[in-house]
């Protein structure tokens, strides 16, 4: 009976996990060996890289107790961008300072706005989702702009081995950044209760700021690795991305109340939505059956790891 | 109603709670509460008054015990049976929905009363019975259509007055109200608890201020850290002070708080001057020593909480000035006054002082993150051994330093509240009832950890409610009254007599 029970609270605790053996089993033995072909998984890790990179700063959103509802948005228009300038100056610098540079301002008027206008995240970054994406589109005139296959640009942000080096080194950075320092405990101090935080002397809306533009910056990159990857900055990419990025937060374990979770569980969040996505294509699903699990798999997931006793009220 | 007919009956009631016994009476204590009288109920702050009458509306379950109501077996679910079978209660910290009118608090949750044909809700008909009710009671002055927000704290307790008698209670349930309204609201209200009284409804009455007690119950129980002391039939021969004795239940003399000696207290380490902030207080020129513990004594709303935080730089203060270590300072936020040295233990450790859902470790380091790290990067052996030293130090009862602070009873969790400010060597602590709700083995505990502070030269200000606390604890006491300095004691020459009477 105790075994059982510790057992049991292993499973609800690490759900994401439990989630990505099942999956990965079941995919495994029910596709005839083509999911677990070397190359199969591979690009199931190359498809999951802009996702697990965009993810990352979200979780310290989410972490924090806000919510980021523009990232969608945000990765076309710095994927547009980055396609632009790389197209017009052929410099990866350049290319990489300018898709930043917008992303940190888009995300620092969320930032100021929210904390200044005492605007809920909600509502702040459901704003910036309309207003990036017509940003994007007025930057863009509607149409797509090429990345060449062979250009410096596509080879490191959009092929392997470069583009796993980089989403596995940023994921890395990002646990340090969570684990190990000033910032990562002042988000969670935040997200635990942002009220017993300030009477901790901690500055909570600069810290909210500067989280926010710690996701702008990766963002960023998520957006410059989405366009690289599919070969183009697309004014009509990631139309329901910010679902994705919540969904593989989540069932990562970190709570949208704030304060508990973190970046390893996000990591196993993302897989799990990467293989269901690639296994559900093997299986021949149409897409909006694939949507249609993917659904029934984020709430299950929430409802069996949330514990029911201390969270009264749920909103 | 037939009168002095046994109404409420509780008998060897226990609740217990992770790590503490709320109420643990014997199996044969008895309280019997009879139709048409006033029955007090008295002890000090943790006796487990207001547990009881959590119980008895349902709000929690009883770890053992019986109660009866009129005869019958009395066990309520919810709130809700518990207003079914008759009971009401005016409660110490009203319960509204601010952003609903009057009327519709008043008779909240009983809509059903004022539908319409189209099974509408009829307004119109609602607000009248909302005046009727109000005027029923003299509260003429509050409109039916107002917003509770609209209202002041007076007026709001007038309605939670009126929304309870309005349903006819049976038995009906006052906590402590009289702390927070002024007198003519307290005379009206003993007046309208009178009546009830003579119409056969059973009142079951909470109070600190055991005069009133002994002026309007007909009999009292008095309760101790959980446990029933005795019961009293007020009559010539019972004294308020006997009251108090059997409350308290131990000689309150000195010694259990603290030493005498003052060797400890120095320069001048805090000086307001002037202070103000609208509402809250206005002209609060004090000092406090270093090595000195300074109590401000008030009741309720009498703008000592608000003061404390204005130190702090949570409140925000609208004049005066504030002098640290002999300089001039601004203090706009608690990181402002944590740089000058200053510390602040709440008063709601709970939604104030702790984050509940971390472990010991993180609690304790979250106001010493400077200390713990170098460069921005954490050091986590350092913040564990800290967390470690302290939990041993302040004999802080928790399975381990991970375990979290939700998990800790109300003492232990008030000493990891204390904890975090000692560790990050804060010189100056402003403390705010820091043995509320904390059971009696932790509270002189925590009273040890206010001396040794004392004593290393730390300027201390004890702001609370509780006198004996305050007696026994302060170097020098100042009181407060509707948010002014109404006196000034010295250790040598204060009583509890003298204090209360210049707090109310």
């Amino acid at each position: 009976m105790e075994k059982n029970n510790t057992f049991l609270v292993f499973i609800k605790k690490n759900i994401s996990l439990a989630a990505f053996v099942i999956l990965f089993l079941l995919f495994s033995c029910t596709t005839t060996g083509k999911f677990l072909r070397i190359s199969n998984l591979l690009s199931v890790l190359t498809a999951s890289t802009d996702l697990l990179i965009c993810s990352l700063g979200a979780t310290f959103i989410i972490l924090m107790g806000s919510i980021d509802l523009s990232v969608g948005s945000m990765i076309s228009l710095c994927g547009v961008i980055a396609a632009k300038i790389y197209l017009s100056t052929n410099s990866i610098l350049l290319t990489l300072f300018a898709a930043v540079l917008v992303s940190a301002v888009c995300y620092l008027f969320m930032g100021v706005i929210h904390t200044q206008l005492k605007v809920p995240t909600f509502i702040v970054t459901l704003g910036m989702l309309s207003i990036a994406r017509a940003l994007v589109t007025m930057v863009s005139g509607g149409s797509i702009t090429m990345i060449d296959y062979n250009g410096k640009i596509k080879q490191i942000f959009g092929l392997r081995p470069w583009i796993l080096i980089i989403a596995i080194g940023l994921f890395a950075a990002v646990w340090v950044v969570e684990k190990f320092t000033l910032f990562g405990r002042f988000t969670r101090l935040v997200g635990g209760d942002e009220n017993v935080a300030r009477l901790s002397g901690v500055n909570v809306k600069k810290q909210k700021i500067l989280v926010f533009l710690f996701a702008g910056l990766l963002t960023a990159i998520g957006g410059i690795v989405m366009a690289a990857r599919i070969g183009s900055g697309s004014p009509s990419v990631g139309q329901g991305y910010e679902l994705d990025v919540i969904t593989a937060v989540v069932l990562g374990g970190t709570a949208q109340t704030g304060g508990v979770g973190g970046v390893r569980g996000t990591l196993i969040g993302v897989l799990t939505i990467g293989i269901l996505a690639n296994g559900l294509i093997l299986w021949g699903m149409p897409s909006e059956v694939q949507l249609l699990i993917k659904g029934l798999v984020v709430i299950f997931a929430v409802a069996v790891s949330t514990e029911r006793k201390q969270n009264m009220i749920v909103r | 109603m037939e009168k002095n007919k046994s109404a409420v009956v509780l008998r060897g009631l226990k609740k217990y709670f992770p790590g503490t016994k709320a109420l643990d009476w014997d199996e044969d204590d008895i309280i019997e509460v009879k139709a048409g009288e006033i029955h007090g109920l008295v002890g000090e702050n943790g006796a487990g008054k207001s547990t009881l009458f959590q119980i008895l509306m349902g709000i929690y379950d009883m770890t053992g015990g019986q109660m009866e109501l009129f005869g019958k077996p009395y066990k309520p679910k919810s709130v809700y049976d518990a207003e079914k079978a008759g009971l009401s209660i005016i409660m110490q910290q009203p319960n509204f929905a601010y952003n609903l009118t009057v009327a519709e608090n008043i008779f909240l949750g009983q809509d059903k009363k004022f539908l319409n044909k189209a099974g509408m809700i009829d307004w119109k008909r609602q607000f009248e019975a909302a005046k009727e009710v109000l005027h029923k009671f003299k509260f003429d002055h509050i409109s039916p259509t107002a917003l509770l927000s609209e209202l002041g704290f007076e007026e709001t307790k007038q309605v939670e007055i009126a929304r309870a008698l309005s349903s006819e209670p049976k038995v009906l349930l006052v906590d402590e109200t009289s702390a927070a309204i002024s007198k003519s609201s307290v005379d009206t209200l003993y007046q309208l608890l009178k009546e009830q009284r003579d119409k056969g409804c059973a009142v079951i009455y909470i109070s600190h201020f055991i005069d009133e007690v002994h002026e309007l119950c007909d009999r009292v129980s008095i309760l101790r850290d959980g446990r029933l002391i005795t019961k009293l039939e007020i009559n010539a021969s019972v004294s308020p002070d006997f009251i108090i004795q059997n409350m308290v239940g131990r000689d309150v003399s000195d010694a259990v708080y603290r030493s005498e000696a003052s060797h400890s207290i120095g320069e001048v380490m805090l000086k307001t001057k002037g202070l103000k902030k609208d509402g809250e207080f206005e002209g609060i020129d004090l000092c406090v020593h270093s090595g000195e513990i300074v109590g401000i004594a008030g009741i309720g709303g009498c703008g000592s909480d608000s003061f404390g935080k204005a130190l702090f730089g949570y409140d925000r203060i609208q004049g005066g000035e504030i002098y640290f270590k002999g300089k001039p300072v601004k203090i706009n936020s608690p990181l402002e006054a944590m740089k000058l040295g200053i510390g602040y233990i709440p008063k709601d450790r709970d939604k104030e002082g702790l984050f509940l859902i971390y472990d010991s470790v993180v609690n304790i380091s979250a106001a010493n993150m400077k200390n713990v790290s170098k460069n921005a990067v954490i050091n986590h052996r350092m913040e564990q051994k800290i967390a470690v030293e302290s939990i041993q130090k302040f004999l802080i009862k928790t399975p381990s330093e991970t375990t979290s602070v939700s998990d800790l009873s109300g003492g232990n969790r008030q000493k990891v509240a204390i904890s975090k400010w000692v560790v990050n060597d804060s010189e100056f602590l402003i403390v705010n009832s820091p043995t509320r709700g904390v059971d009696v083995g932790a509270k002189y505990e925590i009273y040890k950890i206010l001396e040794d502070l004392k004593n290393q030269g730390k300027g201390i200000l004890l702001i609370s409610d509780e006198l004996p606390e305050l007696i026994g604890m302060s170097d020098r006491v100042y009181c407060f009254k509707k948010g002014k300095i109404s006196g000034e004691f010295t250790r040598d020459v204060f009583t509890e007599e003298r204090l209360a009477g210049q707090m109310v």
